[in-house]
């Protein structure tokens, strides 16, 4: 044989091998989930097909342009598809996505709530309930038939029954909530004390217990196991197609949606844990969209197709002085147990001791200087690069309402400042203290951690950081076991005030910052039986003037969200707040 | 015992399951139900009865049985494995052998600077690069995923850059030690041409260390993957592991570390029988 044909058979051959092998392969469908669907089968158990069989039972729409958009997410986690079992964060993208609806949704481009699967409702007169009017003909994927009262209370019912794992269970039990069918289509939801949170919490998308709404009877007919695995059911404007685990999930548009269509057909969301492997999927056209981490947004941006924005609410980061346990019982009377509490260390310079007026202003004094010393615009400009802003409150505010609250709680950045009230608060030569920093909320948490950590050292004394998971950190965190500062991350999203909502649990509930004083708690409290606006915003402005004041918590910035696009594909993208996933794929409109 | 320890270090899965102000009953009642609230040495020893019958036990996240979960995920990391396998014997053999037969020459120096570079190099950075040159500056072929033959290509390579570097070194080295050798002296003596010499009699009796390293290699890309596979979002067992440790699935851990203890013991039996094949002097 000639010598310089045999490089070539060799080339061929290794490339008929890949073949082979690639052919000998499955693809898609082994680990896809699966789908079941009344009209294609009379048996419950039967109707859990192979993902090979999936195209054949989704409704596709049959005459529309196919028009595809693909996005590259980090993690893709099952969901479950009972109310009851729905984990949080997937609880959260089958909503974004659009295959879960709640009842309302806030506005894309104002601070107001929209109807989407009711036309109205008012509050009880006492104050202690609503009446929701559900929308008629809205059809449940997979041919589960009209959506009712029925559905809705029991989807209610089931979220918060219990042993259940659903974010709400515990704001709806503190209340006793309930929910009853009065009609078809109306229905009564009551508590037993006043919330003000209650409503945005359960029917709107803003909130981790954002209530979805499943159909009755698809689970009554699968049972609750194969239910579990079975991803039809929803009303939105998309339907699963395909779920991979861990690979691809397929949406196609529903065409059988009560609302505007679509006009997108096809949504491939692709799992892709690697950053630098997302960037490039979205730099060489295979993605459309991708989440962008901040230090390379910039140069993203310069890339001829490519576009970033911020989006969303922004994630929060925050320091937590913790030990500040100073409660013996709840604000309903009851005992806490244990008391005091493990992590109740009043010779931490942040913990006053409890009843003790000056140890107590000592205490906040060296809240306020650890506020002062931490410089939050570098962060943001160095660390960030530029998409963030520094924050100051207590709670992450949505970006329409924030412009006016920002400015009157501001802490400046003064070292100088800071070391005096450390040396009124006796601490002239500063203090030694463990930062911990918790990971898995932001791809840059340990470093913003170590530069508040840096930031302390300024003030003297040794500041050491300790870096471990959330999870790792919850049991001490639970069990009030803490007095060290914790630097903690939230994922960009959350429209719920994360501290205030975690407060006004406590301390009947299981997580906590670290802080159980009686104050914000009564103020919080007071807020819940408000039925105005105005009330509303008044007692929170005295909220905000008190943490002001105490530095209970202390905020440092806030991380805003950055999406990369193709902006040769994407024409606009209008994306509702409440969600750190990517998603209203109905919003987005090609070129 | 260090399958199910090394599972129980990932974290507890509920915490990524519930919301973190869910009540201390909710977190009590979801142990229960995944049977966490029984001491360890108790979950140990149910772990050890299921697994005796079998019974890997259902992935907490997802509810299915593991054995399935595994299985689907086999076939892209045996695909991946092998055609990495092919990948490094197809590159590293001959280039071993011609690196020892040109010794001291330009072209040994070249193929061991390869080697080096090979070996030295991570295979992370080797993946980027690969995915940054061929996707995104030439767009040849796709950045992830596994659509289509061409999406295995710089996976395969990168996989098997490692192993080819690593065979080459080992070849080459036992290579020369053959060459040197006074059969092989007595081979050319007699004026056997030189691809008898190399082939038939220098290559076969310098195989028992490459056979060695290749069946190692070939054990780490089954079961270690977890780079190339997580950069090149490729489904198989490497990704899988890295899913199962950031959700703390722990039945799916426990599966995934007695799967790979299994598969190098199987390599390490087959390692023994070939070397009986290679050189029959060599008795089990």
């Amino acid at each position: 044989m000639n010598g310089k044909v045999r490089p070539v058979l060799l080339i061929l051959a290794i490339i008929g091998i890949l073949t082979l092998l690639n052919a000998c392969s499955t693809t898609d469908g082994k680990s896809a989930s699966s789908f079941a669907s009344p009209a294609a089968t009379d048996s419950p158990v039967s109707a859990i097909t192979s993902a090979a069989d999936i195209s054949s039972i989704a409704e596709i729409p049959p005459a529309l342009v196919t028009r595809e958009f693909t996005l590259a997410a980090t993690d893709v986690t099952f969901p479950a598809m009972v109310p009851s079992q729905l984990p949080a964060a997937p609880g959260g993208f089958i909503r974004r996505w659009g295959v879960y609806e709640t009842a309302m949704v806030w506005a894309v481009d104002k601070p107001e709530l929209e109807n989407r699967l009711i036309t109205g409702w008012e509050m009880d007169p006492d104050g202690l309930g609503w009446i929701l009017e559900l929308k008629q003909g809205v059809q449940f994927h997979g041919g589960w038939g009209e959506m009712t009262a029925e559905d809705f209370v029991w989807s209610f019912e089931n979220e918060i029954k219990e042993g259940s794992i659903h974010s709400g269970i515990g704001l709806a039990r503190a209340n006793e909530a309930s929910a009853t069918a009065i009609d078809t289509y109306t229905v009564s939801v009551r508590l037993t004390r006043p919330n003000s949170f209650f409503f945005n919490a359960f029917f709107s998308n803003g909130a981790g217990a954002s209530m979805k709404i499943f159909s009755k009877k698809r689970i009554e007919t699968l049972g609750i196991d194969d239910a579990f695995l079975d991803l039809s059911g929803g009303t939105g404007p998309f339907v699963f197609k395909k779920w991979a685990q861990g690979e691809e999930v397929i949406l196609q548009s529903f065409d059988g949606y009560h609302g505007t269509p679509s006009q997108v057909t096809t949504v491939h969301i692709l799992e892709i844990k690697e950053t630098a492997t997302q960037i490039a999927a979205l730099k060489s056209g295979q993605v459309d969209a991708s989440l962008v981490p901040a230090p390379l947004a910039k140069d993203l941006a310069k890339e001829p197709h490519l576009g970033t924005r911020s989006f969303g609410i922004p994630g929060s980061q925050r320091l937590y002085p913790q030990g500040q346990f100073c409660m013996e019982t709840t604000l309903s009377g009851e005992s806490l147990d244990p008391y005091p509490r493990p992590g109740y260390d009043p010779s931490k310079p942040w913990v006053g001791e409890c009843g003790n007026p000056v140890s107590e202003e000592n205490a906040r004094l060296v809240r306020l200087a650890m506020s002062m010393a931490i410089d939050r615009q570098s962060i943001v400009d160095n660390l960030l690069g530029g998409f963030g802003r520094p924050s100051y409150l207590p709670e992450v505010l949505p970006p329409l309402l924030d412009t006016v609250w920002q400015d009157k709680w501001l802490i400046p950045y003064d070292v100088g400042a800071a070391k005096n009230l450390l040396a009124e608060a006796g601490y002239p030569d500063g203090f030694d203290a463990l930062v911990r920093i918790t990971t898995g909320s932001h791809p840059l948490e340990i470093e913003m951690g170590q530069a508040v950590a840096q930031f302390l050292q300024a003030l003297g004394g040794e500041i050491r950081t300790e870096v471990l998971t959330y999870s790792g950190n919850r049991p001490s965190v639970v069990a009030r076991e803490r007095s060290d500062l914790w630097f903690r991350s939230s994922s960009a999203g959350t429209a719920e005030p994360p501290e205030l909502t975690q407060l006004r649990r406590n301390p009947e509930n299981a997580f906590n910052p670290g802080l159980e004083i009686e104050e914000p708690l009564a103020i919080i409290r007071q807020m819940d039986s408000l039925m105005s606006e105005d009330e509303l915003n008044r007692i929170r402005e005295q909220l905000y003037d008190e943490f002001r004041h105490n530095q209970w918590i202390i905020p440092v910035v806030l991380a805003d969200q950055i999406l990369g696009i193709n902006t040769d594909k994407i024409l606009e993208w209008k994306m509702t707040t409440g969600s750190g996933y990517l998603g209203d794929f109905q919003n987005i409109k090609f070129k | 015992m260090l399958v199910f320890g090394l599972s129980r270090i990932s974290g507890d899965p509920r915490s990524l399951l519930i919301s973190e102000d869910a009540t201390i009953d909710v977190w009590d009642e979801l142990g229960r139900e995944m049977g966490l609230d029984q001491p360890v040495y108790r979950q140990y020893l149910i772990y050890v009865g299921n697994l005796f019958r079998g019974d890997l036990g259902n992935s907490t996240l997802q509810r299915k049985p593991v054995t399935e979960i595994l299985w689907s995920r086999i076939p892209n990391t045996v695909r991946l494995a092998f055609a990495s396998f092919l990948f490094a014997l197809l590159l590293g053999i001959p280039l071993g052998v011609l690196s020892a037969v040109k010794h001291g020459r330009w072209w040994d120096r070249g193929i061991r600077a390869f080697a080096v570079l090979g070996q030295a190099l991570p295979v992370f950075w080797i993946s980027l690069v690969l995915i940054y040159v061929f996707s995104v500056g030439l767009r040849w072929v796709p950045v992830s995923g596994n659509a289509g033959w061409t999406s295995i290509i710089l996976p395969t390579i990168a996989l098997g850059w490692f192993g080819a570097a690593g065979q080459v070194r080992i070849l080459r080295s036992s290579m020369l030690e053959v060459l040197n050798s006074e059969y092989v002296q007595y081979a050319r003596a007699k004026g056997l041409p030189s691809r008898t010499v190399i082939w038939k009699h220098a290559f076969r009796n310098a195989l028992i260390g490459p056979i060695t390293f290749a069946a190692v290699t070939l054990a780490g890309m089954v079961t270690g993957s977890i780079v190339v596979e997580t950069v090149f979002a490729w489904p198989g067992l490497g990704l899988l592991a890295i899913q199962a440790v950031n959700n703390s699935d722990y039945p799916i851990l426990q599966g995934l570390i007695l799967l790979v203890t299994l598969v190098y013991i199987f390599v390490n039996l087959m390692v023994d029988i070939l070397y009986m094949i290679v050189d029959p002097r060599i008795r089990i």
